[in-house]
């Protein structure tokens, strides 16, 4: 492999491959695992829209969504949506060491959207298995029962019933207990 | 009755601007009422008067009847249409117009109560020889009662709180042995959830399917029907995907059902749009449900078969005009299919969603309308039902609608917030879809998120276009860091700068 080398991952845990890439003339040849690709781009709106073609295959390519720093994007084609996070090779190996640090044991249970707390379903220092519901949130007149990924400690409620949350606010703490 | 000037639309959303889509066709003028939240909706861009509720929440906007009765007499409207959902059934609302002077855009009052109670309805359908699910006529509380009560009817049996609803307090009972135990079970959870130990023993339909039959009466006597609606795919008793006609109603069945529920809606003296709700079983007994007094979301699919508008229809029967057409003159057509596209996350258990959504491009071609009520940077409110917009696709037979609908898919983008988009393109795969064999429980049965991703063309693809956009994004960014550690300033700012100062020697 020649050019600039990367390490791209589909969806959240899914398989990573090598990539690289480099201009080759007005096309990029881009190499995934063994095979080669030359891809022809323009742009139709900066960072948002592309016309691809791909060896003679052409697709309209939505970006998403760009996370230039974490290299995370959502991508659209075909008329599916996917995610996949791009790192260069140098990048990758120092992120490893970092996330193997930061296995903290702790999960933070947030607000996937803005809300209001109906009630809590654990209290505090009660234990919990990973699945548990532990928070009734209602968005669009709907309930949704907010659980666990962890099995530990139900160390903190930050919220109460009634209360309005925006997305991502933290809405209770984990602390994860062995056996 | 003079012809219709004015109508203020009590609803928003994508039913708002359906129902002043036709009125401008028809010359009516248009008024749209919004909450603080909905001042950035398009209902109120596309009216051509808007006036404000004031206040958040639907109970204090869209569900305030003096708030509505007053913008229709301050704007002026000699009509207001409910739309669905809301105030649309409710018979208050329709008797403080009339006392206005304003013309509801529905049935009678007397109807909308007759219909609005479970039980009077049953009472009424059973008296007026429209078959109903045999059960109990009241409150069962004696094991002995209910188990004569359940070998009339049948096995198998629904056991169901009188105060209960959306499938709370309800337990099927399959055999004789079951039922006393089962009975004082259901009974305690009454009296638990609902403060009422009530029960009603009814049958309970093993695969069923939900079928509805759209009528339209005018107030001259007339009733015809348009034919049924298929309803079965559904989630939590939210339909998501409706067609007519359904791949399971035979020309016998359609007629019978037609006639029955004309039946129903003349029993309560009905008039305008209204639908008549079946259970049908694997056998194709088919049974009155409820009736609903509105406009459905889903009526645009008996629209793309008989080449009617019914809000047009809605509009002329409110102005006091008899059905422009008689039950022999309905044609049917082809087919058709509404998908209705939810702010929710069919990956994660149909989370609802919001935000702001980013990007829109809805699909186009023949068969194809996009009832909307978003656009793109449209930021979609908390507070009210997930519905964004609806696909309703038409095609010569069901095949061609499948394949239609497949295609528009691919073409259909929204970022920003999820949709069930994905969910749909699923179901567009499933052969038992395809082959029409499915009932209500289908989702549930058979739905799973991981196989929602499907073309493999799609990772390849977005490799990449993530590996170059990334690629490309890091070379500007080296570029700049670049000439800025160099004491330089950018050479891509520099060169536009000379640029700048070019064009403006020569101004």
């Amino acid at each position: 492999m020649s050019g600039a080398r990367y390490l791209v991952r589909l969806g959240a845990e899914g398989e990573t491959k090598e990539v690289s890439v480099e201009a080759r003339g007005a096309r990029w040849a881009i190499t995934v695992g063994e095979a080669e690709h030359l891809v022809e781009q323009i742009v139709l709106e900066k960072d948002e829209l592309l016309s691809l073609i791909v060896g003679d295959h052409s697709y309209l390519v939505d970006l998403i969504e760009t996370d230039w720093e974490s290299g995370r994007f959502v991508v659209g084609a075909i008329g599916e949506q996917i995610a996949l996070s791009v790192r260069d090779e140098l990048e990758a190996v120092a992120e490893q060491v970092t996330a193997a640090a930061r296995q903290s044991g702790i999960f933070e249970l947030r607000a996937p959207m803005p809300g209001i707390v109906v009630r809590a379903l654990a209290a505090a220092g009660e234990r919990v298995a990973r699945g548990q519901g532990l928070v009734i949130l209602e968005a669009m007149k709907m309930q949704n029962e907010l659980a666990s990924e962890l099995d530990g400690r139900l160390r903190e409620l930050l919220v109460e019933p009634g209360q309005l949350v925006e997305t991502g606010a933290v809405l209770a703490r984990v602390v994860q207990e062995a056996e | 009755m003079p012809p219709l000037r004015k109508v203020l639309v009590a609803n928003r959303g994508e039913i708002a601007m359906r129902v002043m889509r036709t009125a401008r066709k028809l010359g009516i003028a248009t008024v749209a009422v919004y909450s603080e939240p909905d001042r950035q909706a398009p209902h109120v861009f596309f009216a051509d008067q808007a006036l404000p509720l004031g206040g958040t929440s639907s109970a204090e906007t869209y569900l305030r009847i003096d708030k509505l009765v007053e913008a229709a007499r301050r704007a002026g409207a000699d009509a207001v249409h409910p739309g669905y959902g809301f105030l649309s059934e409710n018979p208050a609302f329709a008797e403080a117009l009339s006392e206005a002077g304003v013309v509801f855009v529905g049935p009678p009052a007397s109807a909308m109560a007759a219909m609005g109670n479970k039980l009077r309805a049953r009472a009424l359908m059973l008296a007026a020889g429209v078959r109903v699910i045999p059960g109990s006529e009241g409150a069962v509380s004696d094991p002995k009662e209910a188990a004569r009560l359940a070998k009339a009817i049948g096995f198998p049996v629904m056991l169901k709180a009188a105060a209960g609803g959306g499938g709370k307090g309800m337990r099927v009972v399959r055999s004789a042995d079951q039922l006393a135990a089962a009975l004082n079970a259901t009974r305690e959870e009454a009296g638990k959830a609902f403060a009422d130990e009530s029960v009603f023993v009814e049958k309970y339909i093993d695969r069923p399917r939900h079928i509805e039959i759209q009528v339209m009466a005018d107030a001259h006597g007339h009733c015809i029907h348009l034919g049924e609606r298929e309803c079965s795919i559904q989630r939590r008793h939210q339909k998501v995907v409706e067609e007519s006609p359904s791949p399971f109603v035979t020309p016998a069945m359609r007629e019978a059902m037609g006639a029955m529920a004309v039946q129903a809606a003349q029993a309560v003296g009905y008039e305008g749009a209204g639908t008549v709700e079946f259970i049908a079983d694997a056998e194709r007994n088919f049974y009155f449900l409820e009736m609903n007094t509105r406009l459905q979301v889903e009526h645009p699919v008996t629209e793309l078969i008989t080449g009617l508008d019914l809000v047009g229809l809605q509009f002329q029967v409110a102005a006091g005009e008899p059905l422009p057409l008689t039950q022999a003159q309905v044609a049917r057509r082809g087919w058709a299919m509404e998908f209705r596209i939810y702010a929710e996350d069919p990956e994660r258990g149909f989370l609802p969603s919001t935000g702001k959504i980013q990007r829109l491009r809805a699909p186009a071609g023949p068969g194809v309308r996009h009832d909307s009520g978003i656009y793109e940077k449209y930021e979609v409110p908390v507070y009210y039902d997930p519905l964004l917009s609806k696909l309703v696709i038409s095609g010569e037979d069901r095949a061609d609608t499948i394949a239609r609908a497949r295609q528009a898919f691919q073409e259909f983008v929204i970022a920003g917030i999820k949709t069930n988009i994905p969910f749909h393109q699923w179901l567009l795969r499933q052969p038992r879809f395809a082959a029409g064999d499915f009932d209500t429980h289908f989702i549930d049965e058979h739905f799973r998120s991981e196989e929602i991703n499907h073309d493999p063309r799609v990772p390849a693809v977005a490799v990449l276009a993530a590996v170059l956009a990334y690629h490309q994004h890091a070379r500007r960014l080296n570029f700049d860091e670049a000439a800025a550690r160099d004491g330089q300033p950018s050479r891509w700012r520099h060169t536009a700068r000379r640029e700048a100062v070019a064009r403006r020697g020569q101004a």
